[in-house]
């Protein structure tokens, strides 16, 4: 009796917290997705809909001229291509260096090894915000001011430290044996790392890529302050920098903007998302 | 050349072949692990020495010079003159230091709070589980500047769609970014958005290792839902929870583009933090010292945290 009332209980419990649960999961839901879906609502309006305010959350006539505009009229062309370069530059350089430098700090017993691990996770935490100041003056000396190259060097120093530190998690991981017994057979300390331990670890090696690519693709202090030049921007500085003129703002080309500006970095995500999701936890837990 | 083929013969024995030539020298120099190892780091030693330390210096020594962009006669030693400066002005003292410190004790318990919530409620099984797992990443995917603008457009005074849906419920419109006070509510609540999914499949991750059997023996001994979670679940995410939190802390305190995106500090620098302070300071107004003094100025704190975090990992590794 007892035993049965106590079970019917659990179940209505249960019941009530599922029941809980959706609802709280559907608001949090559309609280968080709304500013997504209106983003993309917005991009298909036509001007006239958008500055009447009719009917805000349908499209009457959905239209691909705040596309044309944005082709047409600003430097979106120019800007993705810019972004592209810097990112795709980004992430090989930083990946090659971080894989090399994680698996000497993680394998080879190097007088200061330790304190370069160390000073490899503290970089990684320094925000640009500490940095951006000394860097343009560096930049400046270099006589990169106002390039697009200030951007490719500038990136690495950002992304190698997390590169190196996602990287020595997934050396440690491998065990050495293999390692050993490949050396027993007569091959090099290169030769273990090239041919044995590196295959092994190209999740890593995909997650640090998808990651570094993101996080170049969004960045925007280093290219606000480093890349003044309208046609030298990034997609994150130029498309909210060059867009507006005065208080006028052209919101469906905004839009449009942000909508084709994210979706690399989207579908980066959407089609590596179990690798994603190891870089965060490597990048924000284990350090 | 000959490097490659070396390499793809596999397990080839180092000393078997007769010549002694360059390659097979240099082949032999890098497989001490000296050598190799201190080559393999190098570059990014040289890089971070180079672009990280030599900077940070720099940086030092500019707070305590009257450094301009593009002035030729500046850059002359002043000592202290520019933190003692920044001291006096009632934008610092008043707005900097103070929405700084709002912004991150604000928006940081706010994000872990949610972020956890939604950790939990994504822990459960439903349908379609994995798809809006996938969807809830997106707002913090997004690269922030160009999430901004959506969230201009969201606020922006005559045609928001905001203040139209709560205005067709019966409530008032809201002046989002007009005033000091509600736009640093506003853009808290814009980093709490970017940031709550992070924490969300931060914590999601870790709940998934969460040892199911010590959960049913806790069940089983009459702990409830809230005593599972409390004496079970959470001692064990303690680690991912208090390194996030760190990590959180210090993005959210040095966050500069949500705010100079969203409002350029204002209205009359009501939103100002140091991100966004220095910025102006050092780049708008071309006062370097002053904007390096700035930045530094809350270096300090940043330490204090970077310290724990190193401290707590070591901790926990041994």
């Amino acid at each position: 009796m007892v035993a049965k009332t106590l079970r019917q209980d659990q179940r209505v419990q249960n019941f009530t917290l599922s029941t809980l649960s959706y609802i709280l999961l559907a608001v949090f839901l559309i609280l968080w997705l709304f500013p997504v879906f209106w983003m993309i609502m917005t991009a298909f309006k036509p001007n006239a809909e958008i500055t009447t305010n009719v009917a805000p959350l349908t499209i009457l006539e959905p239209t691909l001229e705040n596309f044309t505009y944005l082709f047409q009229n600003t430097g979106f062309t120019s800007w993705v291509v810019n972004s592209l370069v810097v990112s795709v530059s980004t992430t090989i350089f930083s990946v090659i260096v971080g894989t090399l430098a994680a698996y000497s700090l993680v394998r080879f017993k190097l007088v200061g090894s330790s304190a370069m691990g160390m000073g490899i996770f503290v970089t990684y935490l320094l925000p640009q915000t500490l940095l951006f100041i000394p860097m343009a003056f560096v930049i400046q000396q270099l006589g990169l001011y106002n390039k697009l190259s200030s951007l490719i060097v500038v990136y690495p120093t950002m992304m190698v430290p997390f590169c190196t530190w996602l990287m020595m998690g997934y050396f440690r991981a491998i065990p050495i044996d293999m390692e050993e017994s490949a050396r027993v057979d007569g091959a090099t300390h290169w030769q273990a790392f090239y041919k044995v331990t590196l295959p092994l670890a190209i999740p890593g090696v995909i997650s640090a890529a998808i990651f570094t690519f993101t996080l170049s693709w969004s960045e925007y202090l280093y290219a606000l302050v480093l890349v003044p030049s309208v046609e030298a921007q990034t997609i994150p500085v130029g498309v909210p920098n060059a867009l507006s003129s005065g208080d006028v703002f052209v919101w469906g080309s905004l839009m449009g903007a942000a909508l084709l500006g994210s979706l690399p970095v989207v579908l980066v995500y959407a089609f590596f998302m179990r690798y994603f999701v190891s870089g965060m936890m490597a990048g924000a837990v284990k350090g | 050349m000959q490097e490659s083929n070396a390499v793809s013969h596999m397990i080839e024995p180092a000393t078997s072949a007769a010549d002694t030539g360059l390659w097979q020298r240099l082949h032999l120099w890098f497989d001490d692990e000296k050598h190799l190892g201190y080559t393999m780091v190098a570059p990014a030693l040289i890089l971070l020495i180079l672009l990280v330390a030599y900077p940070f210096v720099l940086s030092i020594w500019l707070s305590f010079t009257d450094t301009r962009i593009a002035q030729e006669a500046t850059g002359a030693f002043v000592g202290f003159e520019n933190y003692f400066k920044l001291w006096d002005r009632t934008v610092f003292r008043e707005k900097v230091i103070w929405n700084t410190i709002l912004y991150t004790l604000g928006a940081v318990p706010l994000k872990l709070g949610l972020g956890m919530i939604f950790a939990l409620l994504l822990n459960r099984p439903f349908p379609l589980r994995n798809v809006v797992r996938g969807l809830i990443l997106i707002p913090w995917v997004l690269p922030t500047s160009l999430s901004m603008i959506i969230f201009r457009w969201l606020f922006e005074p005559t045609l928001s769609v905001l203040n139209y849906m709560l205005v067709g419920i019966g409530f008032d419109a809201i002046q989002w970014l007009g005033t000091p006070q509600n736009a640093i509510i506003s853009v808290m609540m814009v980093n709490i958005w970017r940031g709550t999914p992070f924490f969300a499949v931060v914590l999601l991750a870790a709940l998934q290792g969460v040892p199911q059997d010590q959960l049913e023996a806790a069940q089983i001994d009459g702990a409830n839902i809230v005593q599972r979670f409390f004496n079970v679940t959470i001692p064990f995410i303690m680690p991912v929870i208090v390194v996030s939190t760190l990590f959180s802390v210090v993005r959210t305190f040095a966050e500069m583009e949500i705010v100079w995106v969203l409002t350029r500090g204002g209205p009359f620098n009501g939103t100002h933090m140091i991100g966004t302070y220095a910025y102006q300071q050092a780049i708008q107004s071309s006062r370097i010292g002053e904007g390096a003094a700035i930045s530094l100025f809350f270096f300090p704190i940043l330490a204090l945290i970077v310290f724990f975090q190193l401290w707590y990992l070591q901790r926990r590794d041994d």
